[in-house]
């Protein structure tokens, strides 16, 4: 009753191919724009911006940017931890030795960074798909936290290979509080998703979903594998080291190479599963799920009042998540996004049933 | 200090005859029995096995349980030597270089594929790792597969996989 | 919608919830303390809520999961047990009761971050001082800490540049860092030899546990090898340390005259066992304080014998032991084992929960009996005096030590004991061997000016 198109004409091509061509949807995300940049900085405590929206905000951009490679592309990575961890790096030297440098930038030139690796690291994919590739990145996932841990010159020759930062300062203006974070991150994340979403509208995600439904016939009819797999992978990894350079900078703080390990890129491809594979809110939301899930388990049998050990309360957390995925995937494979889909698709009807 | 050049330890022994008897036991598995045959023809092609008539949910059970039960068996022999702890599960994912090198198909080419990885590991570390550090032997398997895999996906005894479009 | 497979699925993880409650580690049954109920026996008093406006807060991080958790275990056991005593016997510091919450971080940074956020406000004051129990997770509480005002106490591990107070006053890593630890091995090495010269051509192994915690003593030997012209061979293992077969083959191949193990958690038992694999004789390994405990010596058994690690303290009894055992064991609110009461790790912990109770009672007698804030609990950890007669009254006779710190020494303490492993108990097999501060303090002096610049903070606020 609320959500139907009636009465919406367009009247030029332009308006028909817009991102959110029916009104509701605009005034929608007009809303979650504005919880999100007016009320939520008014109203959260410090302890909710610092566990529990800049986390999920980084993490969301994460989930985009393997999503793109995975789900639009068809190109399993199990290696993002591993460019997230070229960028953070990657933007801590370029801070530290070039201290004129906008910060900004730096995280910039750390996405650029995680890019020119990962299409080093994506040219096997143009030999091997699917599960080889998977191990593929893998190789890549270990051989970089080796390398962050045994090349003194990226951690710039501290004893004990631990990082620490100073807050972001962007001309005088010091990003230091939770809310300033908070408001910085989430402006990153609205600027690459528009990015992102235009991206697989046009002609290279066409070319990535092409690729990724049937490669061979993609490559017969003139999608040239190279270009689009390498692009994937480029793209992608931009995301994700853009990611990576704030979850150190501003998530973090102060890390050491363990900080951006295998459980990392596990989480993060979980993220993109359960989310829903090639789709942007999917990517939002399973990084939502995945980052808040923990947490909630964790003060459930507190709110519950039941008494339990910590030991037990860590432990019935895998296990609950373990089986959470798994439930997931058995009901409903196409991830939370589907479900979205499908709420928004009753929601069309409602209150018919049909 | 060191007593003699070479040392073998006795759990050693004991993993390599338990090894040994497992690859033969599931070479013969997969070789003479119907059920083993029945194995590698789903492994093959779902759909024309189910049309022959093999029951597939019966299958994956009985895939599921014999892997399991290797499984097992290689925790059980490590844990003995070195004690139990949930991230022995670490080393489980070593597993998939040892199947990209072996080649998917062949029984004989994981237990090669895993002397070498495993071999080549301690190697790389002690006559290599000096060179650059150390810690090498986290990585060396995963960049052995990926070698493989850029020119040999296969693996050594593995079928060559032909896509049809 | 798929019920069929939605009921399959169900079906199919109940074997995941038992293979996950078998997975719970042995007895430890720590309880946070939000309720005021527990199993057995009267708490009224010894368990105090978060929320009691009298009470004051003790955040406890800890590990009761993952590859470090039998060594994680004990510690906390020691340190909630001896606050739960302190509640119990003397009805809290001056009569203001002690509440405490444990969170569980699973030895991992970001979860460590996550907990201190959660904890840092709670109780009517914010947290009194954490304990972080991980050196990387002290690295990254080091930059939060000051910006929050709450100390922290890294006894026996963090920085070892943190006990120059001038630069970190907010960090107390009192009892020694692992600078003093690495320095009284490789004196104690010297002693054994007739000298420190009679080193020279000697080669000296280090398995390292490879994180913030294993790197922290390779400068401290680095220095010392150049100094004495012994060979440092460093053979790091990756987390969690159960695959350590190459640095042991390495150990055969390249025949060291010692070993210096500086591993944590599950790294240790494994290292021990490959040891005694390659037939290297344990009586060369000598173990860091973290290296040097119960769950480390006993999966081998027998052939842990003769192994060595320096000790902050060793295992045994005191008075403070059975007072433990007799208020809070014999009525049911003890959190592990008996028997785990009084070993090292376990003394560990007490002595960690010893030095903020202290410190709390310090800070107390400038400001007044209340629950008190981060920042004044500093200056009763800066300011602590603690005697050998205050540790008789305490009933710590031999497990603590004379504590007198300042503003530029925040460690206290720069000597340490042996301790060897005979295969019952741990016992003290050298006398007190100092760090030798000429070496030392040059190193602790740069490292720390070099964290001021790259932090801008002032060089030596100690002078102000």
């Amino acid at each position: 009753m609320f959500y139907r198109e009636a009465g919406q004409f367009k009247t030029s091509y332009k308006a028909d191919q817009a991102v959110f061509p029916i009104f509701q949807d605009r005034i929608f995300v007009a809303i979650w724009l504005f919880l999100g940049f007016v009320v939520v900085p008014m109203l959260a405590n410090e302890y909710v911006f610092r566990a529990i929206f800049i986390p999920v905000i980084i993490m969301a951009l994460a989930a985009i940017g393997l999503n793109l490679l995975v789900g639009y592309c068809g190109q399993v990575s199990l290696g993002s931890g591993a460019f997230m961890a070229v960028g953070a790096y990657a933007a801590y030297n370029f801070m530290i030795r070039i201290p004129e440098l906008n910060p900004l930038i730096c995280f910039l030139l750390g996405g650029l960074s995680a890019t020119v690796v990962g299409v080093i690291f994506g040219i096997p994919s143009l030999r091997i798909k699917g599960f080889y590739l998977a191990v593929a990145t893998l190789a890549l996932q270990f051989f970089t936290d080796w390398t962050f841990s045994r090349i003194d010159w990226f951690t710039n020759y501290t004893p004990s290979g631990s990082i620490a930062v100073q807050p972001v300062e962007v001309w005088g203006f010091v990003f230091d509080s939770p809310i300033r974070k908070y408001l910085l991150c989430l402006t990153v994340l609205v600027i690459f998703t528009v990015i992102a979403k235009n991206l697989v509208r046009g002609r290279i995600g066409r070319a990535w979903m092409a690729t990724r439904d049937m490669d061979v016939a993609a490559e017969i009819i003139g999608i040239r594998p190279i270009y689009a797999k390498l692009s994937a992978f480029a793209v992608s990894s931009f995301f994700i080291g853009v990611a990576g350079a704030l979850w150190a900078y501003v998530h973090l703080g102060s890390w050491e190479p363990l900080a951006f390990d295998i459980n990392l890129s596990f989480s993060i491809l979980f993220m993109v599963i359960i989310g829903g594979l090639g789709s942007i809110v999917g990517g939002m939301l399973g990084a939502t799920f995945i980052t808040l899930l923990p947490l909630f388990l964790n003060q459930l049998p507190i709110w519950l009042g039941i008494n339990m050990s910590t030991a037990m309360v860590s432990h019935l957390e895998y296990m609950i998540f373990g089986g959470l995925i798994i439930f997931f995937l058995a009901v409903e494979p196409l991830g939370l996004a589907r479900i979205w889909q499908i709420t928004k698709e009753k929601l069309r009807l409602w209150p018919f049933p049909h | 200090m060191f007593d003699g050049g070479v040392l073998v330890a006795k759990e050693d022994l004991v993993a390599t005859v338990i090894a040994g008897l497992l690859v033969v036991t599931l070479a013969i598995f997969f070789q003479k029995t119907r059920i083993g045959r029945a194995l590698r023809a789903v492994a093959d092609d779902h759909q024309a096995a189910q049309s022959i008539g093999i029951p597939l949910n019966y299958i994956w059970v009985i895939v599921w349980t014999v892997a399991g039960l290797v499984a097992l068996v290689a925790g059980v022999i490590w844990g003995s030597k070195l004690g139990v702890q949930f991230s022995l599960s670490l080393i489980a994912l070593k597993a998939l270089p040892v199947l990209i090198l072996g080649g998917f198909e062949s029984v004989l080419g994981a237990v090669i594929g895993g002397l070498i990885i495993g071999a080549g590991e301690k190697l790389s570390e002690i006559y290599i790792g000096p060179y650059v550090g150390g810690g090498i032997e986290y990585w060396f398997a995963y960049m052995l597969a990926l070698g493989f895999l850029m020119f040999r996906p296969q693996g050594l005894f593995g079928e060559v996989h032909i896509d049809r479009v | 919608m798929k019920y069929g497979t939605l009921l399959r699925t169900l079906l199919l993880s109940v074997p995941l919830v038992i293979a996950g409650c078998g997975q719970e580690d042995g007895a430890s049954d720590a309880t946070t303390s939000n309720e005021v109920t527990q199993s057995a026996g009267s708490s009224d008093g010894i368990i105090v809520d978060v929320s009691d406006p009298n009470a004051q807060f003790v955040p406890v991080l800890s590990y009761r999961t993952g590859p470090y958790a039998p060594n994680g275990m004990p510690v906390a056991n020691g340190f909630t047990e001896y606050l739960k005593l302190i509640n119990a016997r003397d009805g809290g510091i001056n009569g203001v009761k002690i509440s405490f919450e444990e969170c569980e971080t699973g030895y991992a940074t970001a979860r460590s971050i996550e907990c201190y956020e959660r904890l840092k406000g709670k109780g009517p004051t914010g947290a009194a001082v954490f304990n972080p129990m991980s050196t990387g997770a002290t690295f990254a509480i080091t930059e939060k800490a000051p910006v929050d005002k709450i100390p922290l106490i890294t006894m026996g591990y963090g920085r070892s540049e943190s006990r120059n107070g001038g630069v970190f006053p907010w960090n107390f890593p009192i009892y020694g860092t692992y600078w003093t630890a690495a320095d009284v091995l490789v004196t104690h090495l010297g002693d054994i030899n007739g000298g420190l010269d009679n080193l020279k051509g000697k080669k000296i192994a280090l398995v390292y546990h490879d994180s913030p915690f294993g790197k922290e003593p390779i400068p401290l030997l680095e220095k010392r090898a150049s100094m004495h012209d012994f060979e440092l061979i460093k053979l790091p293992v990756t987390h969690p340390g159960v695959e350590q077969k190459s640095a042991w083959i390495n150990i055969r191949k390249e025949q060291p005259d010692y070993v210096l193990l500086w591993g944590w958690g599950v790294m240790n038992s494994t290292a021990i066992k490959e040891a005694t694999g390659v037939r290297y004789p344990r009586d060369q390994i000598y173990g860091i304080w973290w290296a040097g405990a119960e769950p480390d010596v006993r999966p081998a058994a027998a052939d842990a014998v003769g192994y060595q690690a320096v000790s902050m303290i060793s295992s045994g009894q005191a008075q403070v032991h059975k007072d433990i055992l007799s208020y809070l064991y014999d009525a049911g609110l003890g959190s592990g084992e008996r028997a785990g009461v009084g070993e090292v790790l376990y003394n560990v912990g007490l002595l960690n929960a010893a030095l903020v109770v202290e410190s709390i009672r310090t800070a107390q007698s400038k400001y007044g009996e209340k629950p008190l804030t981060g920042e004044q609990v500093r200056w009763g950890i800066e300011n602590l005096n603690i005697t050998e007669e205050n540790i008789q009254d305490l009933g710590l006779s031999g497990y603590m030590y004379p504590v007198n710190l300042s503003c530029s020494d925040h460690e206290g303490k720069r000597a340490a004991r042996l301790h060897r492993w005979n295969g019952e108990s741990w016992e003290y097999s050298t006398d007190w061997i100092s760090a030798d501060d000429a070496v030392l303090q040059p190193m602790v002096k740069s490292a720390a000016d070099t964290y001021a610049k790259e932090a801008g903070l002032p060089a030596n606020a100690c002078e102000s």
